[in-house]
């Protein structure tokens, strides 16, 4: 039986070997971005992801209604009797007529089915159609299928082109076999949870790994063909790579070292050999995956250097790709240690090149809107924060989604907006919208507490949260948001009254209990400050009368008189026109197999649509509408 | 339960009187034997176990249940009734013809939504529904199936049947099942999406015509009408199709407090409306299908009140208002203050001085918020075209 990862990996290697020799880039950047679905089939990810799209599909499309079992029975009774009530009419007319011709045609008809089935399998005989392997049905003998396909890659072909050592790799992929496979039976049991996953688990364990090739298929398919030795050093990294993928990817109990070690000798080997443009997709991915090795052995500072230089070696060469990559995994490791100064110092220096690669983008969007947002500049973290979310994969990386929407909820309260709701809900029908919104509870409350300008409810739920905006994260940048809450309340006060004493401004508020001792005695002089502050900031437009104690608001009711419909008129016209050039910029000339892609794209887009409208037409459940209730 | 038949004003379906008890129960209004009395009764065993699984029923109420009902005998009753019904079906596909063998299939189903088992049930419609030909009939089947779904609170349910109703009486439904089927309509966006103003409208409509007793008494069917039309319509609307309304009138007596709400807002006697609104949200917490909506009705009614109010006047003291209202000044404030930072009123309060002065906003910068919200959604929706830029 042909192993899918052995297809896999011949036609990568078959591809890589012609593309070298042609000058393909795109075609290398196609085989490296395959080694993400092969990934994540043999870590769990894939199989994850199917079955919540599973779960999702049956709850929300109504199943067809079958027919209890004796009504079934009782149709196939009938049928049954239909079917001999006609034969039966057949017959007597056959007998009545009897007619050659009738039969004749009939004998005919017979004939024509055994010549063609004769004809068939001489066809079969002749050509032998290569059947496509099945992918692993599940991630546990995904590993095994993976392992057995690298192992038989690394034996069977004579790498030269780079310094590979073949038997070390071989006792890496062993060694992390093992590992590999408790690792994604956890992933299985987790994601089905219960009685199920054991079944599965020992269906998955059933098949007996052989090195043979079990004769349970007909052996009409054609087994993949490597060539005995390639010289090509891109086909050795490839294999490097996949390998060292595996060993992370095992989660070996060593705390790393083996996957370091891995890495240390992949990037070793790629420096040293000569490069060519055709490298740089695969030394990109090698750097990624050096810096993922050395994140899981928590030895992250240590690979900064080397990835400098990197860089450094990547900008002479105008390898963008490589930029790219190695300007996202410092930025990151600069914000795993929360050092945004060096940080913001490196984004403002080196610039980010212009790549199609639409999750590098995404990426470096976060970071940069991440940085800015720490650093105060919440405009741009807004614009960022857009642009990574319009970027980011719409299917996979749920939590490259999910840590952007939670970040740009904040930025959007920090300025001092509302997000909408349907922020927290997700998209109708996706097939991770329960997982999203369960994780961004804790924004919503949140957002609930700021939208209302209530602050002991902001402080219940930071406190009761706390974990959670810890983790993000995200702590520091909540707790600046208890200005907000009281701007919000203080922006409420002054859309419902013309006039009112500060000591209610104050109770209304909640700012008689303030923790921060600022000026403890006077109780209006507090609320004072704060108006006034809030006045001097633009929040408020009004005055405070001194002597009688109260705040007179003015109210702005034509829009038109100030420069504001421009200004957001002007953002959403310059939103459009850059929107057209892009497009624009991109038209290409037509292609089939992109045309498939894009139309495949269209027909998704058009069936979330419809997905919408049929959602919007049925209307939420009644459950979904509890918190609206707090509006008032 | 075949409207067809009866020239008798038919009951509403014993499954839906049976989901009304089990909420009166959960809430202490009835005694719990007189559950376990209609459960064994109708043998609504399956009723009982969803209920309990869907969470309806609290331990206290449930371990009482247990107690007392005899559930062996229930399931005996059950079988039996089943193998009956079953044979039956058997006998007249042998011996008789195609429309005792519809009839027979009808019973069954029937029989399994009474005892509140969906599954079976909606399987047995399945049947039905391929041995029934005429379109009336078909729609009678799926009008069956909304009713049990909206016992048994399965608006998968619901909503299927009801775009497969609408196809059907829109290609051939006649007037009556029309009207019926508006009435079902309403009764779910007001449950399911709150939203009282469809309702409203579907249900004023559909007052002259009512025949869905199946569904509910004209009774209730008149009080779901006023509550809406209360929460969501504006006083002329009210005073001409609901105040002096036949059916509303002939029925309005039976609850008082609406009668006294509903007056109010057609004489401006705002005291009234004050007055009855405690005994409105009491009519609405003891429905099963408004009681969710208890909050926002109660919201709903207090702004059209106070909107109507303010209709009248430039300015106004909060004194006098508060007077008309019969209520605090304190109170008023709070309430006044919350619906105009909403949005809801259009008026300002002077706190210092006392006084509410209302406002006018001009169309202009509306129109402008509007082009904005809704051309915020047109870009959104672009962008999502703008993925199909790139490799």
């Amino acid at each position: 039986m042909t192993n899918y990862y052995q297809q896999e990996i011949a036609r990568g290697v078959a591809l890589l070997e012609r593309a070298v020799v042609t000058r393909e880039t795109r075609v290398i950047a196609r085989v490296v971005r395959a080694i993400g679905p092969l990934r994540r089939r043999w870590n769990g990810r894939q199989y994850a992801m199917d079955r919540q799209r599973q779960r999702q599909r049956e709850t929300v499309e109504g199943a067809e209604v079958e027919l209890l079992p004796e009504d079934v029975e009782a149709e196939r009774a009938e049928a049954a009797k239909r079917a001999a009530a006609a034969k039966s009419r057949a017959q007597t007319l056959l007998d009545g007529s009897g007619t050659t011709a009738a039969g004749g045609a009939q004998k005919e008809g017979k004939v024509d089915d055994s010549e063609h089935q004769e004809a068939a399998k001489g066809n079969e005989a002749v050509v032998e159609p290569l059947r496509p392997a099945v992918p692993p049905a599940g991630p546990v003998e995904a590993c095994r299928q993976a392992h057995q396909a690298l192992a038989w890659a690394l034996r069977t072909i004579k790498l030269t082109g780079l310094e590979v050592p073949a038997p070390l790799l071989l006792e890496h992929l062993d060694a992390a076999l093992d590992s590999a496979v408790s690792h994604t039976m956890e992933v299985v049991r987790t994601s089905q949870g219960g009685a199920e996953a054991d079944g599965e688990v020992a269906t998955a364990n059933g098949a007996p790994p052989s090195e043979e090739e079990s004769p349970r298929e007909p052996a009409a398919a054609a087994a993949p063909t490597l060539p005995s030795s390639s010289s090509v050093p891109e086909v050795a990294a490839y294999l490097h790579l996949l390998t060292l993928f595996f060993v992370i990817d095992a989660r070996l109990p060593d705390g790393g070292q083996r996957a370091t070690a891995c890495a240390d000798r992949l990037v070793d080997a790629l420096e040293a050999c000569p490069r060519r443009h055709t490298m740089d997709e695969l030394v990109a991915r090698a750097y990624y995956a050096l810096t993922l090795a050395y994140e899981m052995g928590g030895k992250l500072t240590e690979a900064r250097p080397r990835l400098y230089a990197a860089h450094r070696t990547a900008v002479m060469r105008h390898d963008h790709v490589g930029q790219a990559v190695l300007l996202n995994q410092l930025l990151r490791s600069y914000l795993l240690e929360r050092q945004y100064v060096q940080a913001d110092q490196l984004c403002s220096r080196a610039h980010f090149p212009e790549i199609r690669s639409n999750n590098q983008l995404a990426r470096y969007f976060y970071y940069l809107g991440r940085i800015k947002t720490v650093q105060l500049d919440y405009t741009e973290a807004y614009r960022a924060l857009s642009q990574a979310q319009r970027k980011a994969p719409q299917h996979t990386a749920l939590g490259l989604r999910v840590a952007i929407a939670k970040l740009l909820v904040l930025v959007q309260l920090l300025v001092g907006e509302v997000p909408e709701l349907s922020v927290f809900r997700g998209r109708v029908g996706m097939s991770d919208s329960a997982a999203l919104r369960a994780q961004l509870q804790p924004y919503l409350r949140l957002t609930s507490a700021v939208r209302v300008g209530d602050l002991p409810a902001f402080h219940a739920v930071v406190h009761e949260s706390e974990a959670v905006f810890g983790q993000d994260g995200n702590l520091n940048l909540i707790l600046r948001l208890r200005q907000n809450v009281i701007k919000a309340g203080l922006v409420k006060i002054a859309a419902a009254y013309s006039r009112i004493a500060l000591a209610d401004v104050q109770r209304k508020l909640g700012l008689d209990a303030s923790d921060d001792g600022s000026s403890g005695s006077g109780s209006s002089s507090s609320a004072e400050d704060v108006v006034a502050k809030a006045i001097r900031d633009g929040v408020l437009r009004g005055t405070i009368e001194h002597r009688s104690r109260s705040l007179i608001t003015r109210h702005d009711q034509n829009v038109y008189a100030t420069a504001m419909p421009a200004a957001q008129l002007h953002e959403r016209i310059q939103f459009c026109v850059d929107l057209h050039d892009e497009a624009v910029r991109a038209m290409r000339f037509p292609d089939a197999k992109r045309n498939e892609a894009n139309l495949e794209l269209l027909r998704e887009m058009q069936r979330d649509e419809t997905k919408i409208e049929q959602a919007l037409a049925e209307g939420a459940e009644p459950e979904d509408d509890d918190d609206d209730d707090q509006i008032l | 339960m075949s409207e067809t038949a009866s020239a008798a004003e038919p009951q509403p379906d014993s499954v839906l009187q049976l989901a009304d008890r089990l909420f009166q129960v959960g809430r202490g209004e009835a005694p719990v034997e007189s559950l376990v009395a209609a459960v064994e009764h109708d043998g609504a065993l399956p009723f009982w176990e969803a209920s309990v699984a869907a969470g309806r029923v609290s331990a206290a109420v449930q371990s009482e249940v247990w107690e007392t009902l005899s559930r062996d005998a229930i399931e005996q009753r059950n079988r039996e009734e089943r193998r009956a019904l079953t044979e039956k079906i058997a006998d007249a596909r042998l011996h008789h013809g195609e429309s005792e063998v519809r009839e027979a299939l009808v019973a069954r189903s029937e029989y399994l939504a009474r005892i509140g088992d969906v599954e079976q049930a909606v399987r047995s419609y399945e049947a039905a529904l391929r041995a029934t030909v005429g379109a009336g009939q078909r729609i009678d089947i799926y009008l069956a199936q909304i009713r049990l779904g909206l016992a048994m609170q399965d608006y998968r349910l619901v909503r299927r049947a009801m775009s497969l109703a609408r196809e059907h009486i829109e290609r051939g439904g006649d007037w009556e099942r029309r009207n019926r089927f508006r009435v079902y309509e309403a009764v779910f966006v007001m449950t399911a999406r709150r939203d009282l103003s469809g309702a409203a409208d579907r249900l004023l409509d559909s007052l002259a015509t009512f025949t869905a007793t199946e569904l509910m008494p004209l009774s209730r069917f008149i009080f779901y009408t006023v509550v809406c039309s209360l929460a969501t319509k504006e006083r002329p609307l009210l005073r001409d199709r609901v105040a002096k309304a036949p059916e509303v009138l002939q029925v309005i007596l039976q609850y008082p407090p609406l009668a006294t709400c509903l007056r109010g807002f057609v004489n401006c006697a705002y005291l009234d409306i004050s007055r009855s609104l405690p005994g409105v949200l009491m009519l609405v917490r003891r429905d099963r299908l408004l009681h969710m909506h208890e909050r926002y009705i109660a919201r709903e009614i207090r702004v059209a009140a106070y909107a109507q109010y303010l209709v009248a006047y430039k300015s106004v003291t909060l004194a006098s208002m508060a007077a008309a209202f019969g209520v605090g000044a304190e109170f008023l404030d709070e309430e006044l203050s919350r619906f105009i930072a909403a949005e809801r009123l259009h008026a300002k309060i002077d706190r210092v001085a006392g006084v509410i002065q209302t406002t006018r906003s001009d169309t202009r910068s509306a129109r402008y918020h509007q082009i904005i919200r809704d051309g915020d959604a047109l870009l959104n929706r672009i962008q999502k075209l703008s993925r199909v830029i790139d490799v």
